[in-house]
Protein backbone atom coordinates (compact mmCIF):
# COMPACT_ATOMS: atom_id res chain seq x y z
CA UNK A 1 0.00 0.00 0.00
CA UNK A 2 1.20 3.45 -0.58
CA UNK A 3 -0.24 5.66 2.10
CA UNK A 4 1.47 9.06 0.57
CA UNK A 5 -0.01 8.34 -2.59
CA UNK A 6 -3.36 8.18 -0.85
CA UNK A 7 -2.98 10.98 0.76
CA UNK A 8 -2.23 12.72 -2.77
CA UNK A 9 -5.31 11.14 -4.47
CA UNK A 10 -7.46 12.61 -1.20
CA UNK A 11 -6.06 15.89 -1.77
CA UNK A 12 -6.69 16.18 -5.18
CA UNK A 13 -10.47 14.09 -5.25
CA UNK A 14 -12.82 17.15 -6.08
CA UNK A 15 -15.85 14.74 -5.14
CA UNK A 16 -14.04 14.47 -1.41
CA UNK A 17 -15.04 16.76 1.37
CA UNK A 18 -13.28 19.93 2.12
CA UNK A 19 -12.26 18.68 5.45
CA UNK A 20 -11.25 15.64 4.60
CA UNK A 21 -8.94 17.17 1.83
CA UNK A 22 -7.71 19.81 4.25
CA UNK A 23 -6.98 16.79 6.56
CA UNK A 24 -4.36 15.25 3.23
CA UNK A 25 -3.43 18.59 3.48
CA UNK A 26 -1.88 19.22 6.57
CA UNK A 27 -0.44 15.60 6.97
CA UNK A 28 1.26 16.15 3.69
CA UNK A 29 2.94 19.10 5.70
CA UNK A 30 3.62 17.22 8.62
CA UNK A 31 5.34 14.57 6.25
CA UNK A 32 7.45 17.32 4.38
CA UNK A 33 7.73 15.45 1.61
CA UNK A 34 8.64 17.63 -1.62
CA UNK A 35 6.66 15.48 -4.29
CA UNK A 36 3.46 16.89 -2.54
CA UNK A 37 4.51 20.55 -3.93
CA UNK A 38 3.30 20.11 -7.25
CA UNK A 39 -0.14 18.91 -6.37
CA UNK A 40 -0.78 21.24 -3.30
CA UNK A 41 0.21 24.27 -5.59
CA UNK A 42 -2.32 22.97 -7.86
CA UNK A 43 -4.83 22.86 -5.17
CA UNK A 44 -4.43 26.82 -4.58
CA UNK A 45 -6.78 27.08 -7.28
CA UNK A 46 -9.68 25.13 -6.17
CA UNK A 47 -11.91 27.59 -4.49
CA UNK A 48 -12.46 26.90 -1.26
CA UNK A 49 -10.96 29.26 1.57
CA UNK A 50 -10.58 26.45 4.39
CA UNK A 51 -8.75 24.08 2.12
CA UNK A 52 -6.37 27.44 0.44
CA UNK A 53 -5.30 27.95 3.93
CA UNK A 54 -4.60 24.80 4.67
CA UNK A 55 -2.86 24.06 1.58
CA UNK A 56 -0.83 27.05 2.23
CA UNK A 57 0.12 26.15 5.44
CA UNK A 58 1.37 22.78 3.91
CA UNK A 59 3.45 24.28 1.42
CA UNK A 60 5.15 26.61 4.32
CA UNK A 61 5.83 23.65 6.22
CA UNK A 62 7.41 21.38 3.48
CA UNK A 63 9.38 24.63 1.61
CA UNK A 64 9.30 27.60 2.86
CA UNK A 65 10.57 29.09 -0.43
CA UNK A 66 7.68 27.38 -2.27
CA UNK A 67 6.79 30.74 -4.33
CA UNK A 68 10.22 29.64 -5.63
CA UNK A 69 9.92 26.58 -6.37
CA UNK A 70 9.70 24.79 -9.96
CA UNK A 71 6.52 23.56 -9.32
CA UNK A 72 5.16 27.45 -8.47
CA UNK A 73 6.24 28.63 -11.80
CA UNK A 74 4.75 25.57 -13.50
CA UNK A 75 1.52 26.16 -12.08
CA UNK A 76 1.30 30.32 -12.69
CA UNK A 77 0.99 29.48 -16.36
CA UNK A 78 -1.76 27.29 -15.70
CA UNK A 79 -3.52 29.90 -13.13
CA UNK A 80 -2.82 32.75 -15.48
CA UNK A 81 -4.26 30.87 -18.62
CA UNK A 82 -7.22 29.64 -16.24
CA UNK A 83 -7.92 33.37 -15.91
CA UNK A 84 -7.55 34.59 -18.92
CA UNK A 85 -10.33 31.87 -20.47
CA UNK A 86 -13.53 33.33 -20.63
CA UNK A 87 -15.10 30.35 -21.05
CA UNK A 88 -14.38 28.92 -17.24
CA UNK A 89 -16.51 29.96 -14.82
CA UNK A 90 -16.16 32.80 -12.87
CA UNK A 91 -15.12 30.60 -9.48
CA UNK A 92 -12.42 29.04 -11.23
CA UNK A 93 -11.15 32.52 -12.22
CA UNK A 94 -11.48 33.83 -8.99
CA UNK A 95 -9.44 31.19 -7.26
CA UNK A 96 -7.18 31.34 -10.10
CA UNK A 97 -6.60 35.29 -8.93
CA UNK A 98 -6.84 33.84 -5.25
CA UNK A 99 -3.53 31.46 -5.68
CA UNK A 100 -1.53 33.81 -8.36
CA UNK A 101 -1.51 36.70 -5.45
CA UNK A 102 -0.57 33.89 -3.16
CA UNK A 103 2.55 33.37 -5.48
CA UNK A 104 3.31 36.70 -6.03
CA UNK A 105 4.89 36.83 -9.61
CA UNK A 106 5.50 39.48 -11.23
CA UNK A 107 4.24 37.74 -14.81
CA UNK A 108 1.02 38.15 -13.31
CA UNK A 109 0.57 41.84 -13.45
CA UNK A 110 -0.26 42.22 -16.69
CA UNK A 111 -3.21 39.77 -16.88
CA UNK A 112 -4.16 41.35 -13.91
CA UNK A 113 -4.55 44.40 -15.21
CA UNK A 114 -6.32 43.28 -18.40
CA UNK A 115 -8.73 41.60 -15.58
CA UNK A 116 -9.76 45.21 -14.25
CA UNK A 117 -11.87 45.10 -17.30
CA UNK A 118 -13.75 41.66 -16.43
CA UNK A 119 -17.38 41.06 -17.31
CA UNK A 120 -17.56 39.89 -13.82
CA UNK A 121 -17.17 41.97 -10.77
CA UNK A 122 -15.90 39.39 -8.42
CA UNK A 123 -13.04 39.16 -10.82
CA UNK A 124 -12.30 42.56 -10.95
CA UNK A 125 -12.19 43.82 -7.44
CA UNK A 126 -10.14 40.12 -6.95
CA UNK A 127 -7.42 41.75 -9.52
CA UNK A 128 -7.41 45.48 -7.98
CA UNK A 129 -6.86 44.19 -5.01
CA UNK A 130 -4.06 41.22 -6.03
CA UNK A 131 -2.52 44.16 -7.30
CA UNK A 132 -2.12 45.92 -4.17
CA UNK A 133 -0.69 42.97 -2.96
CA UNK A 134 2.04 42.30 -6.28
CA UNK A 135 2.96 45.84 -5.36
CA UNK A 136 4.48 46.34 -8.88
CA UNK A 137 4.30 49.59 -10.28
CA UNK A 138 3.36 48.92 -13.83
CA UNK A 139 0.03 48.62 -12.01
CA UNK A 140 -0.13 52.28 -11.17
CA UNK A 141 -1.51 53.91 -14.04
CA UNK A 142 -4.00 51.75 -14.88
CA UNK A 143 -5.50 51.67 -11.08
CA UNK A 144 -5.57 55.27 -11.57
CA UNK A 145 -7.65 54.98 -14.80
CA UNK A 146 -10.27 53.01 -12.38
CA UNK A 147 -10.13 55.41 -9.71
CA UNK A 148 -11.24 58.13 -12.34
CA UNK A 149 -13.00 55.67 -13.82
CA UNK A 150 -16.79 54.78 -12.75
CA UNK A 151 -16.49 51.39 -11.86
CA UNK A 152 -18.03 52.42 -8.14
CA UNK A 153 -17.72 48.84 -6.75
CA UNK A 154 -14.11 48.87 -6.95
CA UNK A 155 -12.97 52.05 -7.08
CA UNK A 156 -12.37 52.11 -3.35
CA UNK A 157 -10.43 49.14 -3.80
CA UNK A 158 -7.78 50.54 -6.21
CA UNK A 159 -7.36 53.15 -3.80
CA UNK A 160 -6.63 50.77 -1.50
CA UNK A 161 -4.21 49.32 -4.20
CA UNK A 162 -2.36 52.97 -5.46
CA UNK A 163 -1.82 53.22 -0.87
CA UNK A 164 -0.02 50.38 -0.82
CA UNK A 165 2.00 50.28 -3.69
CA UNK A 166 3.14 54.15 -2.73
CA UNK A 167 3.84 55.25 -5.98
CA UNK A 168 4.23 59.18 -5.88
CA UNK A 169 2.19 59.17 -9.04
CA UNK A 170 -0.46 58.36 -7.30
CA UNK A 171 -0.15 61.32 -4.84
CA UNK A 172 -2.28 64.01 -7.22
CA UNK A 173 -5.23 61.49 -8.12
CA UNK A 174 -5.86 60.76 -4.52
CA UNK A 175 -5.94 64.31 -3.58
CA UNK A 176 -8.35 64.93 -6.29
CA UNK A 177 -10.56 62.02 -4.79
CA UNK A 178 -10.56 63.80 -1.62
CA UNK A 179 -13.56 65.44 -3.02
CA UNK A 180 -15.50 61.80 -4.30
CA UNK A 181 -18.59 61.61 -4.04
CA UNK A 182 -18.01 58.21 -2.53
CA UNK A 183 -17.57 57.58 1.06
CA UNK A 184 -15.57 54.56 0.45
CA UNK A 185 -13.77 56.14 -1.79
CA UNK A 186 -13.10 59.79 0.44
CA UNK A 187 -12.20 56.82 3.63
CA UNK A 188 -9.32 55.03 1.38
CA UNK A 189 -8.26 57.90 -0.16
CA UNK A 190 -7.37 59.40 3.56
CA UNK A 191 -6.49 56.47 4.71
CA UNK A 192 -4.01 56.43 1.33
CA UNK A 193 -2.95 60.17 1.92
CA UNK A 194 -1.24 59.17 5.57
CA UNK A 195 1.05 56.85 4.36
CA UNK A 196 1.99 59.11 1.21
CA UNK A 197 3.08 61.88 3.85
CA UNK A 198 2.77 64.35 0.88
CA UNK A 199 3.03 67.98 1.20
CA UNK A 200 0.53 68.62 -1.21
CA UNK A 201 -1.89 66.67 0.56
CA UNK A 202 -1.53 69.41 3.03
CA UNK A 203 -4.78 71.66 2.61
CA UNK A 204 -7.06 69.41 1.05
CA UNK A 205 -6.52 67.23 4.59
CA UNK A 206 -7.39 70.05 6.34
CA UNK A 207 -10.18 70.93 4.59
CA UNK A 208 -10.79 66.59 5.43
CA UNK A 209 -11.09 67.34 9.03
CA UNK A 210 -14.50 68.70 8.86
CA UNK A 211 -15.65 65.77 6.28
CA UNK A 212 -19.12 64.14 6.99
CA UNK A 213 -17.25 60.91 7.64
CA UNK A 214 -15.92 59.46 10.87
CA UNK A 215 -13.24 57.68 9.10
CA UNK A 216 -12.19 60.18 7.08
CA UNK A 217 -11.97 62.82 9.88
CA UNK A 218 -9.84 60.08 11.92
CA UNK A 219 -7.31 59.03 8.92
CA UNK A 220 -7.17 63.04 7.80
CA UNK A 221 -5.79 63.76 11.09
CA UNK A 222 -3.92 61.41 11.53
CA UNK A 223 -2.31 62.08 7.91
CA UNK A 224 -1.21 65.49 8.94
CA UNK A 225 0.34 64.42 12.00
CA UNK A 226 3.29 62.81 9.77
CA UNK A 227 2.79 65.12 6.68
CA UNK A 228 5.99 66.45 5.67
CA UNK A 229 6.12 70.36 4.80
CA UNK A 230 4.51 73.30 6.93
CA UNK A 231 2.92 71.17 9.45
CA UNK A 232 2.24 74.40 11.34
CA UNK A 233 -0.93 75.39 9.26
CA UNK A 234 -2.43 72.42 10.85
CA UNK A 235 -2.31 72.71 14.34
CA UNK A 236 -5.23 75.16 14.14
CA UNK A 237 -7.32 73.09 12.71
CA UNK A 238 -6.19 69.65 14.59
CA UNK A 239 -7.18 71.61 17.91
CA UNK A 240 -10.25 72.36 16.56
CA UNK A 241 -10.80 68.20 16.00
CA UNK A 242 -9.90 67.70 19.68
CA UNK A 243 -13.80 68.59 20.30
CA UNK A 244 -14.75 66.50 17.67
CA UNK A 245 -18.22 64.63 18.21
CA UNK A 246 -16.48 61.27 17.94
CA UNK A 247 -13.88 60.09 20.39
CA UNK A 248 -11.92 58.10 17.45
CA UNK A 249 -11.34 61.43 15.71
CA UNK A 250 -10.23 63.16 18.91
CA UNK A 251 -7.65 60.75 19.93
CA UNK A 252 -6.47 61.04 16.07
CA UNK A 253 -5.78 64.80 16.60
CA UNK A 254 -4.39 64.52 19.97
CA UNK A 255 -1.94 62.03 18.55
CA UNK A 256 -1.40 63.95 15.70
CA UNK A 257 -0.40 67.33 17.47
CA UNK A 258 1.63 65.32 19.74
CA UNK A 259 3.35 64.64 16.95
CA UNK A 260 3.53 68.26 15.63
CA UNK A 261 4.31 69.89 18.88
CA UNK A 262 5.07 67.59 20.98
CA UNK A 263 3.47 65.06 23.77
CA UNK A 264 3.74 67.91 26.75
CA UNK A 265 2.29 70.93 25.19
CA UNK A 266 -0.57 68.79 24.12
CA UNK A 267 -1.31 67.31 27.12
CA UNK A 268 -1.31 71.48 28.88
CA UNK A 269 -3.41 72.17 25.76
CA UNK A 270 -6.29 69.86 26.20
CA UNK A 271 -6.34 70.45 30.13
CA UNK A 272 -6.94 74.25 28.83
CA UNK A 273 -9.78 73.11 26.59
CA UNK A 274 -10.93 70.82 28.51
CA UNK A 275 -14.07 72.74 28.93
CA UNK A 276 -15.71 73.42 25.98
CA UNK A 277 -16.66 76.70 26.49
CA UNK A 278 -13.83 77.88 27.35
CA UNK A 279 -12.85 76.35 23.70
CA UNK A 280 -15.32 79.09 22.63
CA UNK A 281 -13.85 81.94 24.52
CA UNK A 282 -10.81 81.38 24.00
CA UNK A 283 -8.81 80.64 20.03
CA UNK A 284 -6.67 77.44 20.09
CA UNK A 285 -4.00 80.01 18.65
CA UNK A 286 -3.92 82.02 21.96
CA UNK A 287 -3.70 78.60 24.08
CA UNK A 288 -0.95 77.64 22.02
CA UNK A 289 0.74 81.39 22.10
CA UNK A 290 0.72 80.54 26.28
CA UNK A 291 2.14 76.65 26.05
CA UNK A 292 4.76 76.79 23.93
CA UNK A 293 5.27 80.46 21.50
CA UNK A 294 7.50 79.22 19.50
CA UNK A 295 5.04 77.24 17.43
CA UNK A 296 4.61 79.15 14.68
CA UNK A 297 8.04 78.07 13.62
CA UNK A 298 7.77 74.62 13.48
CA UNK B 1 14.00 -29.28 -10.93
CA UNK B 2 17.15 -28.08 -9.88
CA UNK B 3 17.66 -28.29 -6.13
CA UNK B 4 17.67 -24.51 -6.06
CA UNK B 5 13.77 -24.40 -7.58
CA UNK B 6 13.00 -26.75 -4.99
CA UNK B 7 13.86 -24.49 -2.00
CA UNK B 8 12.55 -21.83 -3.81
CA UNK B 9 9.03 -23.55 -4.34
CA UNK B 10 9.67 -24.79 -0.58
CA UNK B 11 9.14 -21.16 0.47
CA UNK B 12 5.65 -21.00 -0.54
CA UNK B 13 5.16 -24.53 1.11
CA UNK B 14 1.96 -25.01 3.49
CA UNK B 15 3.66 -25.61 6.58
CA UNK B 16 5.87 -22.09 8.04
CA UNK B 17 8.66 -24.65 9.43
CA UNK B 18 9.26 -25.98 5.66
CA UNK B 19 9.45 -22.26 4.62
CA UNK B 20 11.68 -20.94 7.39
CA UNK B 21 14.01 -23.77 6.38
CA UNK B 22 14.33 -23.12 3.15
CA UNK B 23 15.06 -19.56 3.74
CA UNK B 24 17.42 -20.36 5.77
CA UNK B 25 19.35 -22.69 3.25
CA UNK B 26 19.08 -20.08 0.32
CA UNK B 27 21.01 -18.05 2.43
CA UNK B 28 23.73 -20.43 2.71
CA UNK B 29 24.18 -21.09 -1.03
CA UNK B 30 23.52 -17.66 -1.93
CA UNK B 31 22.33 -17.90 -5.22
CA UNK B 32 21.24 -14.50 -6.79
CA UNK B 33 17.97 -16.24 -7.83
CA UNK B 34 16.73 -16.70 -4.36
CA UNK B 35 16.57 -12.76 -3.51
CA UNK B 36 13.00 -12.09 -5.67
CA UNK B 37 11.46 -14.91 -3.64
CA UNK B 38 13.38 -14.29 -0.51
CA UNK B 39 11.68 -10.41 -1.15
CA UNK B 40 8.08 -12.09 -1.39
CA UNK B 41 9.05 -13.72 1.73
CA UNK B 42 9.47 -10.33 3.87
CA UNK B 43 5.77 -10.24 3.23
CA UNK B 44 5.33 -14.07 4.87
CA UNK B 45 2.39 -13.90 8.10
CA UNK B 46 5.09 -16.22 10.21
CA UNK B 47 7.57 -13.70 11.84
CA UNK B 48 10.32 -17.15 11.67
CA UNK B 49 9.60 -17.08 8.36
CA UNK B 50 10.33 -13.08 7.69
CA UNK B 51 13.22 -13.39 10.11
CA UNK B 52 14.98 -16.28 8.00
CA UNK B 53 13.99 -14.59 4.60
CA UNK B 54 15.60 -11.37 6.15
CA UNK B 55 18.72 -13.26 7.31
CA UNK B 56 19.18 -14.81 4.10
CA UNK B 57 19.17 -11.64 2.77
CA UNK B 58 21.76 -10.40 4.52
CA UNK B 59 23.78 -13.41 3.60
CA UNK B 60 23.19 -12.79 -0.02
CA UNK B 61 23.71 -9.09 0.07
CA UNK B 62 22.31 -8.13 -3.44
CA UNK B 63 21.26 -4.24 -3.40
CA UNK B 64 18.35 -5.16 -4.98
CA UNK B 65 16.61 -6.15 -1.40
CA UNK B 66 17.54 -2.59 -0.14
CA UNK B 67 14.69 -0.94 -1.06
CA UNK B 68 12.05 -4.07 -0.13
CA UNK B 69 13.98 -4.28 3.17
CA UNK B 70 13.81 -0.95 3.64
CA UNK B 71 9.69 -1.06 2.96
CA UNK B 72 9.72 -3.77 5.63
CA UNK B 73 10.84 -2.01 8.23
CA UNK B 74 7.24 -1.52 9.41
CA UNK B 75 7.64 -5.26 10.21
CA UNK B 76 5.36 -5.31 13.84
CA UNK B 77 7.93 -7.32 15.37
CA UNK B 78 10.63 -5.57 17.22
CA UNK B 79 12.96 -9.11 16.66
CA UNK B 80 12.76 -8.66 12.83
CA UNK B 81 12.98 -4.62 12.32
CA UNK B 82 16.19 -4.96 14.04
CA UNK B 83 17.26 -7.81 11.93
CA UNK B 84 16.25 -5.76 8.66
CA UNK B 85 18.75 -3.00 10.38
CA UNK B 86 21.42 -5.17 10.52
CA UNK B 87 20.95 -6.77 7.24
CA UNK B 88 20.47 -3.14 5.79
CA UNK B 89 23.79 -1.76 7.39
CA UNK B 90 25.32 -4.85 5.96
CA UNK B 91 24.44 -4.51 2.15
CA UNK B 92 24.65 -0.79 2.27
CA UNK B 93 26.08 1.02 5.00
CA UNK B 94 24.82 4.26 3.74
CA UNK B 95 21.11 3.16 3.04
CA UNK B 96 19.26 5.57 5.30
CA UNK B 97 20.46 8.41 2.64
CA UNK B 98 19.09 6.39 0.07
CA UNK B 99 16.32 7.51 -2.45
CA UNK B 100 14.06 4.44 -1.63
CA UNK B 101 14.36 5.38 2.10
CA UNK B 102 13.53 9.12 2.13
CA UNK B 103 10.18 8.22 0.11
CA UNK B 104 9.51 5.17 3.01
CA UNK B 105 10.04 8.08 5.59
CA UNK B 106 6.49 9.16 3.91
CA UNK B 107 5.02 5.98 4.06
CA UNK B 108 5.70 5.91 7.96
CA UNK B 109 4.81 9.13 8.93
CA UNK B 110 1.70 8.75 6.85
CA UNK B 111 1.23 5.87 8.98
CA UNK B 112 1.70 7.15 12.39
CA UNK B 113 -0.68 10.23 11.03
CA UNK B 114 -3.27 7.61 9.88
CA UNK B 115 -6.17 7.52 12.59
CA UNK B 116 -8.13 4.71 10.84
CA UNK B 117 -5.02 2.16 11.70
CA UNK B 118 -4.29 0.82 14.65
CA UNK B 119 -2.05 1.02 17.33
CA UNK B 120 0.11 -1.79 16.26
CA UNK B 121 0.74 -0.07 13.25
CA UNK B 122 1.34 3.64 14.28
CA UNK B 123 3.87 1.94 17.11
CA UNK B 124 5.86 -0.20 14.03
CA UNK B 125 6.00 3.08 12.35
CA UNK B 126 7.15 4.84 15.07
CA UNK B 127 9.81 2.14 15.14
CA UNK B 128 10.87 2.14 11.85
CA UNK B 129 11.51 5.89 11.35
CA UNK B 130 13.51 5.87 14.74
CA UNK B 131 15.58 3.11 12.76
CA UNK B 132 15.77 5.07 9.43
CA UNK B 133 16.42 8.43 11.47
CA UNK B 134 15.22 11.30 9.33
CA UNK B 135 14.95 14.58 10.89
CA UNK B 136 11.54 14.48 9.08
CA UNK B 137 10.51 12.41 11.61
CA UNK B 138 11.14 14.57 15.01
CA UNK B 139 7.96 16.28 14.88
CA UNK B 140 5.19 14.15 14.33
CA UNK B 141 7.36 11.57 16.30
CA UNK B 142 6.84 14.61 19.45
CA UNK B 143 3.49 14.92 18.76
CA UNK B 144 3.02 10.59 19.11
CA UNK B 145 4.33 11.40 22.95
CA UNK B 146 0.67 12.32 23.63
CA UNK B 147 -1.15 9.45 21.96
CA UNK B 148 -3.54 8.15 24.00
CA UNK B 149 -2.23 5.00 23.92
CA UNK B 150 0.99 4.09 25.40
CA UNK B 151 2.52 1.59 23.04
CA UNK B 152 2.48 4.35 20.81
CA UNK B 153 4.12 6.79 23.19
CA UNK B 154 7.01 4.44 24.37
CA UNK B 155 7.39 3.61 20.85
CA UNK B 156 7.85 7.14 19.85
CA UNK B 157 9.96 8.05 22.94
CA UNK B 158 12.35 4.72 21.85
CA UNK B 159 12.41 6.27 18.08
CA UNK B 160 13.08 9.95 19.33
CA UNK B 161 16.00 8.70 21.41
CA UNK B 162 16.79 6.68 18.04
CA UNK B 163 17.43 9.93 16.18
CA UNK B 164 19.21 11.72 18.44
CA UNK B 165 17.46 15.25 17.51
CA UNK B 166 17.64 18.15 20.20
CA UNK B 167 14.35 19.12 18.95
CA UNK B 168 13.05 16.34 21.47
CA UNK B 169 14.34 17.23 24.57
CA UNK B 170 11.69 19.38 26.10
CA UNK B 171 9.38 17.01 25.15
CA UNK B 172 10.63 13.81 26.45
CA UNK B 173 11.73 16.13 29.63
CA UNK B 174 7.49 16.19 29.71
CA UNK B 175 7.32 12.46 28.80
CA UNK B 176 9.32 11.86 32.20
CA UNK B 177 5.53 12.35 33.70
CA UNK B 178 3.70 10.14 31.79
CA UNK B 179 1.32 8.11 33.61
CA UNK B 180 2.69 4.40 32.08
CA UNK B 181 6.39 3.42 33.81
CA UNK B 182 7.63 2.06 30.02
CA UNK B 183 7.17 5.38 28.73
CA UNK B 184 9.04 6.83 31.24
CA UNK B 185 11.94 4.76 31.28
CA UNK B 186 11.89 4.69 27.13
CA UNK B 187 11.94 8.76 27.90
CA UNK B 188 14.85 8.74 30.61
CA UNK B 189 16.71 6.35 27.93
CA UNK B 190 16.17 8.54 24.90
CA UNK B 191 17.23 11.68 26.50
CA UNK B 192 20.35 9.88 27.46
CA UNK B 193 20.91 9.45 24.28
CA UNK B 194 20.19 12.81 22.89
CA UNK B 195 21.87 14.80 25.71
CA UNK B 196 23.90 13.61 28.95
CA UNK B 197 23.15 17.10 30.13
CA UNK B 198 19.47 17.00 29.62
CA UNK B 199 19.26 16.65 34.03
CA UNK B 200 20.66 20.36 33.91
CA UNK B 201 18.34 21.40 30.88
CA UNK B 202 15.36 20.04 33.00
CA UNK B 203 16.83 22.06 36.55
CA UNK B 204 16.77 24.81 34.50
CA UNK B 205 13.22 24.81 32.80
CA UNK B 206 12.05 24.38 36.39
CA UNK B 207 13.83 27.45 37.49
CA UNK B 208 12.45 29.16 34.61
CA UNK B 209 8.94 28.33 35.66
CA UNK B 210 9.04 28.72 39.13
Amino acid sequence: MNRFKTLINELQDNSSSVQSRCEAARKLGIIGDPRAVKPLIAALGDGDQKLFSAVKDALDKINPDWRNSTEANNQISEFIACLIDNSETTLARRSAIQALREIKDSRVVEPLITALRDEDGGVRSMAANALGIIEDPRAVEPLIAVLRGEDDGIRHIAVWALGKIGDPRAVEPLIAALKDENVLVRMYVSEALRQFADPRALEPLITALRDEDISVRRYAAEALGIIAGPRARAVEPLIAALCDENEEVCTSAAWALDNIIGPRAVDALIATLIDRDELVSRTAAESLDEISPAWRDL
Amino acid sequence: MSRITELIEALKDGDASVRKRAAEKLGLIKDPRAVEPLIAALEDEYRDVRYAAVEALGKIKNPRAVEPLINALGDWREDVRLAIKETLDTINPNWRDSKEAKLQVSEFIAALLDEYEDDDIHSAAARALGLIQDPRAVEPLINALKDKNKHVRYAAAVALGDIQDSRAVEPLIDALKDKDGYVRSAAEHALNEITPDWRDLKEAKLQHQS
